[in-house]
């Protein structure tokens, strides 16, 4: 368990480049040298332990705390508002949603463990929505016998999306609240996918931190149950699928024969979606790159864990190749100035060149990133039926 | 390679041919098409109606709408006591006397003397297709549950699975591409039992036709075979450019098999052998019809084969990413495949690749039925279930997985 693993461990990432071979030789020395016979856990000499505290304290457990703040706060704006049915009172309530579905954006990548175990993102952010359900139940909605929101089958009358559409679907402010005078039970329907939410988020918020945080960072090893390689699997798996397809490649039409314009994040509000997909990258930017979640300070991440490794992508940094494409991918959105709903209908061709930009990191970070830190891809793609 | 060998196959028949004055010729065509005076003589309506049933019953088997009673009429296309029902849509369907129960363990080779294994099989389907609707449906407004059937959730796809976590649709359509489709193909259709009965020979080889119809008896046979892959494609003569999408079952995972390219040309070559068959029923020559067959049955048993591993690695990855929806769901369309094994047919042997009982003793481990089903199920044996299966046929677990 001493010697060989970390030899081993050596040379795959030698394999990398010739340039970074002498290093990494150098570097196998050391190991065999000093921390193999120190550390037996640990293959590459790697603190995993010391980057699993800095994700969920600095990062992780801050974030659910925002999001369990900021959905109750939107459950507060719901109850007031159905109290007075105003527009004072409707602009406030459309103000929380708009801040806590922003703050999704933050935790929507860390699922993992207590978020994964309620579903939480097919719960809250299911799009699009369905607006025939969601019309029919919120308009006969009683509150004495809500419909089971805990059925998989429900997910597409329940989150963010539904709300979008119950809060934005008409209009002007004016026609929402004549709305809501005709079908004063949409309201209640609104105040319970808050009330929904808020549960959601506070729940997994104290599964964090009464217990969960510590099974997290114990799990420090490198097995395909451990923390790092679930995290860094849910971290490709939430780049590729909710940022790059969700976002922005199924409403391109990359999927399908025509645009699907219609499947944009945020549809009833949709120039909203731009910053909804910003809050997402800069999430997973952050992340990569382990800025704390207040963004004042850094700690062990990803980019660090490569740069130990000497992992280099010709002659660069690997950390850097992925940053740069960071860069390039943040150029590309900064071209596109309608909402994604328009820019899908207008100009197709900005919002591909923001998908390619997106693909290539998904792709060297699904390959090259995933290969130096030795983590096997635990999901496949579904295949259709 | 492969394809280079059966270009070469005809000129060296031709050197035979002439030296030995035995077998004649056999030229493969440009596709799928054969004549006799002009017309053609090519007919599978049969499977392609038997195809088209499995999709409206596929979908019957996630409408909770439905009852025991009216799955097993879609299955059977008659009622318990054998009395006709209308249970499909399509009218053609109704009016046709065929079913896909009655093709469910019915091959010549496998069955014809074993009527005690193919009831066992039919009744394996029964079973499923009543619990589908007296244990999923009854429970699909419920939140599946160790030991509760209900929904699950896989991505943004709603799964609903007994209380083990088995999708029993998934288990029955993938079932029933070896029982029925894979069965009758390999075993009955391709099988010299089949095509060289009574005055089969003969005939061909004397044009003798059967009654009102533009075909000879053995001609027929194989088209059979033939329609039980190809038999849902718009062009029949050239269906490789809509693989995949003609049906849900063989012709469908022909399509998935071939998009891996380790396996790209599998079904290019599936297609030529049986081209080349065909074409050596019409010269008459049965040897090259024979290695033909053995050929597709080979073909088409790594095709199951493949399919079980990719599923059991697929389930096995998705158990380790805690994904237990997606899970059960790969695990569910894997008991089907690894069920169909047990139709499969290794030209070696002359049998399937895993027994009857070797299939039950695998399901058995896949069920987990001493834990909680699909619930706890140990990655590792999952694995050691797709390794023995690869080992058996000529592929590995990474050719299906990288």
């Amino acid at each position: 368990m001493t010697n060989k693993p970390c030899l081993f461990a050596c040379f795959s990432v030698k394999r990398r480049s010739i340039s970074g071979c002498f290093g990494v030789l150098l570097f196998g020395v050391l190991l065999v040298t000093s921390s193999c016979e120190t550390n037996q856990n640990d293959l590459d000499n790697w603190d995993r332990s010391a980057m699993l505290s800095h994700w969920s304290n600095e990062i992780i457990v801050p974030a659910w705390n925002q999001f369990a703040n900021t959905s109750l706060e939107a459950v507060h704006a719901a109850d007031t508002f159905a109290l007075r049915l105003d527009s004072t009172h409707f602009e406030i309530l459309r103000s929380k949603y708009k801040t806590a579905y922003g703050s999704w954006q933050k935790i929507s990548l860390f699922e993992i463990g207590p978020g994964e175990q309620l579903n939480i993102r097919l719960r809250c952010n299911t799009y699009p929505t369905d607006t025939t359900i969601v019309k029919g139940s919120s308009e006969t909605f009683m509150s004495n016998n809500p419909p089971n929101l805990l059925l998989p089958s429900t997910f597409t009358q329940q989150g963010f999306p539904a709300l979008d559409y119950l809060l934005f679907a008409k209009g002007s402010i004016k026609k929402q609240l004549e709305y809501y005078s005709i079908h004063p039970e949409v309201v209640g329907y609104i105040q319970m996918l808050f009330s929904n939410i808020a549960l959601l988020g506070n729940e997994v918020y104290t599964d964090w931190t009464s217990g969960y945080k510590t099974i997290f960072v114990q799990a420090d090893g490198s097995s395909a149950t451990a923390s790092v390689n679930k995290m860094a699997n849910d971290f490709i798996f939430h780049y590729e699928k909710e940022l790059r397809a969700g976002k922005v490649g199924i409403p391109a039409g990359i999927f399908s024969v025509n645009t699907l314009p219609q499947n944009v994040e945020s549809i009833y509000h949709p120039e909203f979606s731009n910053e909804l997909f910003q809050v997402s990258f800069n999430a997973h930017v952050n992340f990569f790159n382990g800025y704390s979640f207040d963004g004042l300070s850094q700690g062990p991440s990803f980019s660090e864990y490569l740069d130990h490794l000497a992992a280099t992508e010709d002659t660069i940094p690997l950390s850097d190749a992925v940053n740069q494409q960071f860069d390039e991918t943040q150029t590309a959105l900064n071209t596109i100035s309608e909402s994604f709903k328009a820019t899908v209908e207008n100009d197709v061709f900005a919002l591909l060149a923001l998908y390619d930009e997106l693909q290539r990191n998904t792709i060297r970070i699904k390959t090259e990133v995933m290969q130096v830190l030795n983590v096997k891809i635990d999901y496949v793609d579904a295949d259709g039926d | 390679m492969k394809r280079k060998v059966l270009l070469l196959t005809p000129a060296l028949l031709m050197t035979l041919a002439c030296e030995r004055h035995t077998d004649p010729e056999v030229m493969a065509p440009a596709s799928y098409s054969f004549e006799r005076n002009g017309a053609n003589t090519v007919f599978y309506d049969g499977q392609s109606e038997r195809l088209a049933m499995g999709g409206e019953f596929g979908s019957a088997l996630k409408d909770d709408s439905k009852s025991a009673i009216d799955l097993a009429e879609l299955y059977a296309n008659q009622d318990a006591n054998g009395n006709d029902v209308d249970p499909f849509a399509n009218p053609v369907l109704n009016a046709s006397t065929k079913s896909l129960r009655s093709k469910t363990a019915g091959s010549y080779l496998y069955f014809s003397s074993n009527a005690s294994e193919s009831a066992q099989i039919k009744a394996d389907f029964d079973g499923w297709i009543q619990a589908q609707a007296n244990d999923v449906f009854t429970n699909f407004s419920t939140v599946a549950a160790i030991g509760t059937a209900g929904q699950i959730a896989d991505g943004s796809s709603v799964r609903y699975v007994n209380s083990l976590g088995l999708e029993y649709d998934q288990a029955i359509i993938k079932g029933l591409i070896g029982a029925v489709m894979t069965d009758q193909m390999l075993n009955n259709y391709l099988d010299p039992g089949v095509l060289d009965a009574g005055a089969n020979i003969v005939d061909n080889d004397n044009g003798v036709l059967y009654t009102d119809k533009n075909y000879t008896t053995m001609e027929h046979k194989w088209d059979e075979g033939y329609g039980y892959l190809f038999g849902g494609a718009l062009d029949g003569a050239n269906p490789l450019s809509s693989l995949g999408s003609d049906d849900s079952f063989l012709n469908k995972y022909f399509g998935k098999v071939s998009s891996d390219s380790d396996f790209s040309s599998i079904a290019q070559d599936t297609y030529d052998a049986l081209k080349l068959g065909r074409a050596a029923i019409v010269a008459g020559n049965y040897t090259v019809r024979d290695e033909q067959a053995d050929l597709v049955r080979d073909l088409v048993s790594k095709v199951i084969g493949i399919r079980s591993v990719y599923y059991l690695e697929a389930g096995a990855t998705a158990l380790d990413g805690g994904d237990m929806g997606g899970a059960f769901h790969d695990l569910s369309e894997g008991f089907g495949f690894i069920y169909s094994l047990q139709f499969t047919h290794n030209p070696n042997t002359n049998a399937p690749y895993f027994s009857r009982n070797e299939v039950n003793d695998m399901l058995d481990d896949l069920m987990n039925a001493s834990g909680n089903g699909f619930w706890d199920v140990s990655t590792t044996d999952l694995r050691t279930i797709s390794t023995d299966i690869a080992s058996r046929f000529d592929f590995t677990v990474n050719e299906v997985t990288n």
